[in-house]
């Protein structure tokens, strides 16, 4: 199954995601980045589930920015 | 004891108020935004439920734009040096308190900014024509209270944000005394930036406050430090909060703010008002048929609005000495200058300060008749 890892600025910007995302039913995980560490330091990422919503507008309408987006397995 | 002295801090507090503040030490202990455990991001996402508890109470619509502070104080020094500029300029009221007036008369000692206080009129429109008499085109901000701290007397905050933004400045509200009894909506009443603290009126405890930012405008943020992201960059991160919230939060008293906040909303604050308003009212009528006590202002008058909140004194004694034989009955008030100056010269009460009396919406008959006992046997000693 598919999941989208999407890296937003501050431990706040992932909390926010998981709450708007959460009202759309989606059951998002927070994570801690490890891979950009060295370049900008700690950050925090949410993960989401497979999903036909267009997860990024929805972001983008709430105020959340993405700062990287990626789809795993 | 009978506890007056509300606007300083409330007391007592409410029992979820209490509880939370034991739940953050023993469940949500972790460091909120730094580690990636769970207990970590367990506490983030209880101080992050509190960032929505503050921004849906205050209608501001954005939970990152909720900045947790230490206390009002700190939120009005983050705002007024965080928009500071040399050569700027502010305007503020002739009732504002020291955490207004002293960060802008440094900003004036270092060269940077001027700063004029305006007369708070008899009218709100005599008010809104002072403001806009004192406004420069090198004028950055008003920085106005809700309502004074001494005398309880209300700014028309409404009414400034449309004169600040017809201007081009921002309007900065100083929710002290308001934030809990009054309703205030951060986009109907158009303002940019409110400093409250979590202590008085929204029922939280000491060593809280809140900035809320609704405007474009990026502060310049007064602390610099660690914020658990991008902590590569030597500079501090460009997004709100952590831009403007260093170091460790205090996890226990935003826990127990959003419980204070919910404990609002379920009284209501019209409620609260009301039930704190007739208190004061009640004790202001009976103050006034009281012989050698000096009263400053008049609650029920039509054309003047007001907080729950009377400032009195007895003839020939100082307020502090009028403080203390309360004291000494067992009743709490505050005297003296309550750290606002500029509003005792105003009501020319420099010299005596005042006592002042605020209820919360604890305060009940017994309390009020304990008072009123009380100030009678002082008065009548004289």
């Amino acid at each position: 199954m598919k999941k989208m890892r999407i890296k937003v600025g501050s431990v706040t910007y992932a909390m926010k995601a998981k709450a708007v995302l959460q009202r759309y039913g989606l059951r998002v995980q927070i994570i801690k980045t490890a891979k950009s560490m060295k370049n900008e330091g700690c950050g925090y990422a949410v993960i989401v589930p497979e999903t036909d919503l267009n997860v990024a507008e929805i972001l983008r309408r709430e105020g959340v920015s993405a700062l990287e987006m990626k789809w795993e397995t | 004891m009978t506890y007056f002295d509300n606007a300083a801090t409330t007391f007592p507090k409410p029992r979820a108020v209490t509880h939370a503040m034991a739940q953050a030490v023993l469940r949500y202990g972790a460091n909120p935004g730094r580690a990636g455990h769970r207990m970590a991001y367990e506490t983030a996402e209880r101080v992050y439920a509190a960032r929505e508890a503050v921004s849906d109470f205050f209608a501001l619509g954005k939970p990152e734009s909720v900045i947790f502070t230490k206390n009002c104080t700190e939120s009005l020094n983050t705002v007024i040096f965080g928009l500071a500029r040399r050569g700027g300029h502010f305007v503020c009221s002739d009732l504002e308190h020291n955490a207004v007036v002293r960060p802008l008369e440094a900003l004036r000692r270092k060269g940077e900014c001027t700063w004029t206080a305006v007369h708070i009129g008899e009218t709100d429109e005599e008010t809104l024509a002072n403001f806009e008499n004192a406004l420069r085109k090198e004028t950055v901000a008003i920085v106005c209270t809700g309502a004074s701290n001494v005398f309880g007397k209300r700014a028309p905050l409404k009414g400034l944000a449309d004169l600040a933004h017809r201007n081009g400045v921002l309007l900065i509200a100083d929710a002290a005394q308001t934030a809990g009894i009054l309703p205030i909506s951060m986009q109907k009443d158009g303002i940019d930036f409110l400093c409250a603290p979590g202590h008085k009126g929204l029922y939280g405890v000491m060593g809280t406050g809140i900035l809320l930012c609704n405007s474009e405008r990026a502060l310049e943020p007064l602390t610099y430090g660690g914020t658990g992201t991008l902590s590569v960059q030597l500079t501090q991160p460009k997004d709100y909060p952590e831009r403007l919230e260093s170091g460790t939060l205090n996890v226990p008293g935003i826990l127990a703010l959003e419980k204070g906040i919910r404990f609002v909303q379920s009284k209501g604050s019209k409620q609260i008002y009301a039930h704190e308003m007739h208190t004061v009212k009640k004790i202001q009528e009976a103050l006034r048929q009281m012989s050698n006590v000096l009263l400053y202002t008049n609650l029920s008058e039509q054309s003047q609005s007001y907080v729950p909140l009377v400032s009195f004194n007895i003839r020939g004694l100082h307020s502090e000495e009028t403080a203390a034989q309360l004291s000494e009955a067992g009743i709490a008030v505050r005297a003296g200058l309550h750290c606002a100056p500029l509003a005792h010269k105003t009501y020319g009460t420099q010299e005596m300060g005042t006592v002042r009396i605020c209820p919360s919406v604890f305060t009940n008959e017994k309390d009020v008749n304990s008072l009123l006992n009380s100030v009678f046997k002082i008065a009548k000693a004289i």
